[in-house]
């Protein structure tokens, strides 16, 4: 049992901490030393993990195995289409816009009464999920204390009726912080950075507490993951959890849906991720670290599961609060608080951030609206800006004060334990209405309204009010047997679809109903001018640049837009806004600046960072007089909108031809430097290779010079040395100079149709004496038709290529029995010469390289050079010229499976086309 | 927006899709069995989430991997 004043100390140092941590935040923001790094940005994002994270995720996983991943797979695979975040972050640094309400309606001609229908619907989803946080704060209390319900409230005011219990306690405290933290500023745009550092402090700690948690339960309480999992796969009945087969993979897909809009379009989530981004490049590193962060959040979630399932195995158990009463039930307190403090920190964030978001929403577009149209006299306040943040203050208060309300009437019944996917359900109904709005210009407002409206109508059929008929506060017969007894429209089994669970069944029908009314009646009905205006900026907002509509027309007061300005920026804010636009246009004094397009636009959208984009259109209406536009001026705007694209086509068309031409400049220059490589590698091999022989003959002409008495043996054998070498020399040079010539196509190649047979026959004899000398067999085998070979060649260079060949076989012959084989054939309108050897064979590996310059088989540091090693080359080049091709095919020898040898040998092979004639 | 960005976001929804196909059926219900004690689709499905994770750093901070790696290569990391 763990003392009483230990936790309240504790959690009052944590709740401290906190609030240090955010005004620390503040503080480094006001000094222009801005804390949020992409780092924060991502860990603040997490705040998508709740207490439902923290204590549900174990509680779902004791009953349907795998499936919690869902709700963080999604995000995963949302987060990897950071294109569409991208967007909503640029949209709305854009247009100023400060909430998800705000952008919906800003989309669709900045309508309030779109703007007030998606904050009543936010509302209606995520009040009680606010309250589901709360009830785990008080759950948690309630373990570590069952029978001290004002646990943390100090004794001496215990007595007093207004405080009920230890969680309306942190109730007030996060009240008063997001007070402080989340409405520093008038203008929502602005960041709180404080508020966003503090988020992140929150998601670091929560991560170390269920690490720890579950690092416990896995090593501490049992003998690892392996130890588990065996345990687990012995007891039937919690194995089964352990396999695909446990999965309704229809249910898997749709809940990884529902939490993949969710993480775009749960208002908190829009508040971190989009309002308070400081810079887009940090979506870079939240692109990966955020689901790096659910995966390290959810590594222990199964195990602690299973743990839980084995040591209650048969017994009634809380599955929910396993993380806390586990490390309780051992006796670890100081877990248990980490815990506790754990849990805390996972509801807080939240309940912060999602009160910060639903109240701007609510106080822009419910509050304002009202009090902007009513009968209260309001607009003709001086200064409303203190008006403003009250406001928005009193409704921080008040929604907290809701939500605890909902968990204290509601804390125990269904409703709220199923709060979290239903709140889901509710928030994915604006996915078709804001993301058709930022890729579809055709979207229209109508369309919004009617697919929102039907979305949520389902929505409410299929989910809300089956949670309250299950909670036992209305009738649950419409349920499964539907109103009337008709089954077709049973809540669960809509127009007969049981098929999928409960939440699945409702995603698709309000899913459904949504898209097709916002896509349908988009189609059927028009857009105004100002829509399809707005339309196009949101779709286009990748390539705009201006803000300023240019089908605006009307007539305005620069003095009335200005005074507007002040009374709801506050003069002084106003003022510095007003100077920094004049200074941007080169405008010296506030009172020159004229009322134009421009400057209405300004206006609005300052307006729009501080009571939302349609409550501002509104204000700025109301001193505008904009004119409808006529129809000449439509088709004048028309024309010259299309001027301006055939201009930018054709910018683009030559945009695209200087690309190519710098494609095919740096492609020729590539292949220069090339060419220079290869002719520098070329004279460097060419020195190298006629060093060898002259240092040969200077070496030993040097020796014949220096004694004159050398034996006569010697000096025959010396000088038989250097006339080799110098005829090496020569054959050297020749060779290069004909390579040179060949490379450089400056041959002078002398074209005759001749018979290959009698040009293959000569050559060979003419090499007889080299055969002899070597003692190998030369046979020669040619067509038997008698009929002539004949191709169109040089007969000088083809006799070079086949005494080539044969020099070469005779050269790698075993002396005494070699044997040589020219072969000449016909295939294919092709003549093809064959010359085999008996030799050593060439290794596969050297078999191309032997036709590249200066390069042979074998060892060249070991092995002695057997020719200039241009010979192939040359050859490769000449048959090539005539259309032919080189190559070789060698064997080295050895045993086939069966034992026998197999003969080495290779096989040099030309082909040269046959004569037409 | 600059085109070496438009690339990285293409990228990513490319993975993105690989992503939907990965995490489910009908290849989640190939993944049956166990590896050692370990069932083979604790294993699995945590792997190829760190390996979605790892690609997409690889995308977008190609910079920081390149030099962690060269961090790496040097010994200095």
């Amino acid at each position: 049992m763990i003392a009483t004043w230990v936790v309240a100390l504790l959690t009052f140092v944590y709740l401290g901490l906190l609030f240090a941590v955010a005004r620390f935040g503040d503080r480094r923001a006001d000094a222009g030393r801005s804390v949020i790094t992409s780092t924060v940005y991502a860990l603040a994002i997490a705040v998508y993990c709740t207490s439902w994270t923290f204590y549900g995720s174990v509680g779902r996983a004791t009953t349907g195995g795998f499936s919690f991943l869902t709700i963080y797979l999604g995000p995963t695979i949302m987060f990897l289409f950071a294109a569409v975040i991208l967007k909503m972050i640029r949209v709305s640094k854009t247009l100023r816009l400060t909430s998800i309400a705000d952008f919906i309606a800003a989309r669709y001609g900045k309508s309030q009464l779109l703007a007030g229908l998606v904050t009543v619907i936010a509302v209606v989803g995520i009040i009680p999920y606010i309250a589901l946080q709360l009830k785990a704060i008080s759950y948690s209390l309630k373990i570590l204390f069952p029978d001290d319900a004002q646990a943390l409230i100090p004794d001496a005011l215990e007595s007093l009726a207004f405080m009920p219990d230890s969680t309306a306690v942190i109730a007030i405290i996060l009240a008063a912080f997001t007070i402080v933290f989340g409405t520093r500023h008038l203008d929502v745009t602005e960041r709180h950075e404080g508020m966003v550092l503090a988020i992140a402090f929150e998601s670091v700690f929560k991560l170390i507490a269920f690490l720890a948690v579950g690092a416990y339960v896995v090593w501490y309480l049992n003998d690892g993951f392996g130890d588990l999992f065996a345990r687990a796969e012995a007891i039937p009945a919690i194995a089964r959890l352990l396999q695909p087969e446990s999965i309704n993979f229809g249910n898997w897909f749709a809940l990884t849906l529902l939490s993949g809009l969710a993480i775009l379009m749960l208002p908190r989530q829009f508040q971190i991720t989009v309002v308070e981004n400081v810079d887009e490049t940090h979506m870079r590193r939240a692109v990966w670290m955020f689901p790096l962060y659910l995966l390290l959040i959810n590594i222990f979630v199964l195990p602690i599961a299973l743990a839980g399932l084995i040591q209650f195995n048969g017994q009634a158990f809380e599955a929910d609060t396993l993380v806390l009463t586990m490390p309780l039930a051992e006796g670890t307190n100081a877990m248990a608080m980490l815990a506790f403090l754990g849990g805390l920190s996972a509801a807080t964030g939240m309940v912060i951030v999602e009160t910060i978001a639903l109240a701007t929403m609510v106080s822009n577009d419910l509050v304002m609206p009202i009090l902007l149209h009513g009968r209260f006299d309001f607009t003709t306040r001086k200064d409303l800006s203190g008006v403003i943040m009250l406001i928005r203050r009193c409704t921080i208060v008040f929604l907290l004060f809701l939500g605890y309300l909902y968990f204290r009437f509601a804390g125990e019944a269904y409703a709220l334990v199923s709060i979290g996917l239903i709140s889901f359900l509710a928030v994915a109904q604006f996915a078709p209405s804001l993301l058709g709005g930022m890729y579809w210009k055709e979207g229209n407002r109508q369309g919004a309204m009617v697919g929102l409206l039907l979305g949520f109508a389902v929505w409410l059929y299929t989910a809300l009010l089956p949670s309250f008929g299950k909670s036992g506060w209305i009738a649950s017969d419409f349920i499964t047997q539907g109103p009337w007894g008709i089954d077709g429209l049973a809540a669960h089994g809509l127009f007969g679809l049981t098929t999928l669970d409960p939440i699945a069944h409702s995603l698709f029908w309000s899913l459904l109903f949504n898209l097709g009314g916002y896509v349908i009646v988009s189609m059927l009905t028009r857009q105004n001018a100002n829509e399809l205006a707005t339309a196009s900026q949101f779709v286009n907002i990748n390539s705009s640049v201006s803000l300023a509509p240019k089908i605006w027309r009307g007539t305005a007061s620069a003095d009335s837009l200005i005074e507007l300005l002040k009374r709801f920026l506050g003069p002084k804010q106003a003022q510095s806004r007003l100077q920094r636009y004049a200074k941007d246009r080169g405008i010296g004094k506030i009172g020159e600046l004229k009322a134009d397009a421009d400057f209405v636009m300004f206006a609005e959208t300052q307006l729009a960072g501080t009571i939302g984009s349609a409550s501002a259109h509104v204000m700025v209406s109301s001193v505008v007089q904009e004119e409808e536009l006529g129809f000449d001026e439509v088709l004048n705007i028309l024309d010259e909108a299309s001027q301006v694209r055939a201009h930018s086509r054709e910018l683009e068309r030559k945009s695209a031809e200087l690309e190519e031409a710098s494609r095919e400049l740096r492609a020729a220059n590539d292949k220069l430097m090339e060419v220079d490589r290869l002719k520098d590698d070329f004279m460097s091999t060419v020195t190298h290779e006629l060093r060898t022989p002259l240092t040969s003959i200077r070496a030993f002409s040097e020796m014949l010079h220096a004694d004159p008495e050398m034996a006569e043996e010697d000096r025959t054998r010396f000088l038989g040395i250097i006339v080799g070498e110098a005829e090496r020399l020569t054959r050297l040079i020749n060779q290069i100079l004909d390579f040179a010539k060949l490379e450089s196509g400056r041959v002078d190649w002398l074209v005759e149709q001749l018979d290959l047979r009698e040009l293959v026959d000569e050559t060979a004899a003419s090499l007889g004496q080299l055969f002899r000398t070597r003692g190998a067999d030369c046979v020669i085998t040619l067509p038997e038709d008698n009929l002539p070979v004949l191709v169109d060649v040089d007969r000088d260079r083809i006799k070079q290529v086949i005494i080539n060949l044969l020099s070469n076989a005779v050269k790698f012959v075993p002396e005494g029995n070699g044997r040589i084989t020219v072969r000449l054939s016909r295939s294919n309108g092709f003549a093809i010469v064959a010359v085999h050897d008996n030799g050593p064979g060439i290794p596969e590996a050297y078999q191309e390289i032997i036709f590249e310059r200066f390069r042979q088989g074998g060892n060249t540091m070991t092995d002695k050079p057997q020719g200039t090693g241009l010979g192939l080359p040359i050859s490769r080049e000449i048959i090539e010229h005539f259309g032919g091709k080189l190559w070789v095919e060698s064997t080295t020898g050895g045993t086939t499976a069966a034992g026998d040898e197999i003969e080495s040998g290779s096989t040099f092979l030309f082909t040269i086309p046959l004569s037409d004639a | 927006m600059p085109k070496a960005m438009q690339k990285t976001l293409l990228k990513l929804g490319v993975i993105g899709f690989v992503s939907l196909l990965v995490f489910n059926y009908p290849l989640l219900s190939l993944y049956r069995g166990s590896v050692g004690d370990w069932p083979l689709l604790y294993v699995l499905l945590f792997v190829w989430w760190l390996a979605v994770i790892l690609i997409a750093r690889r995308i977008t901070e190609p910079s920081t991997s390149g030099q962690l790696k060269s961090n790496v290569d040097r010994g200095t990391s």
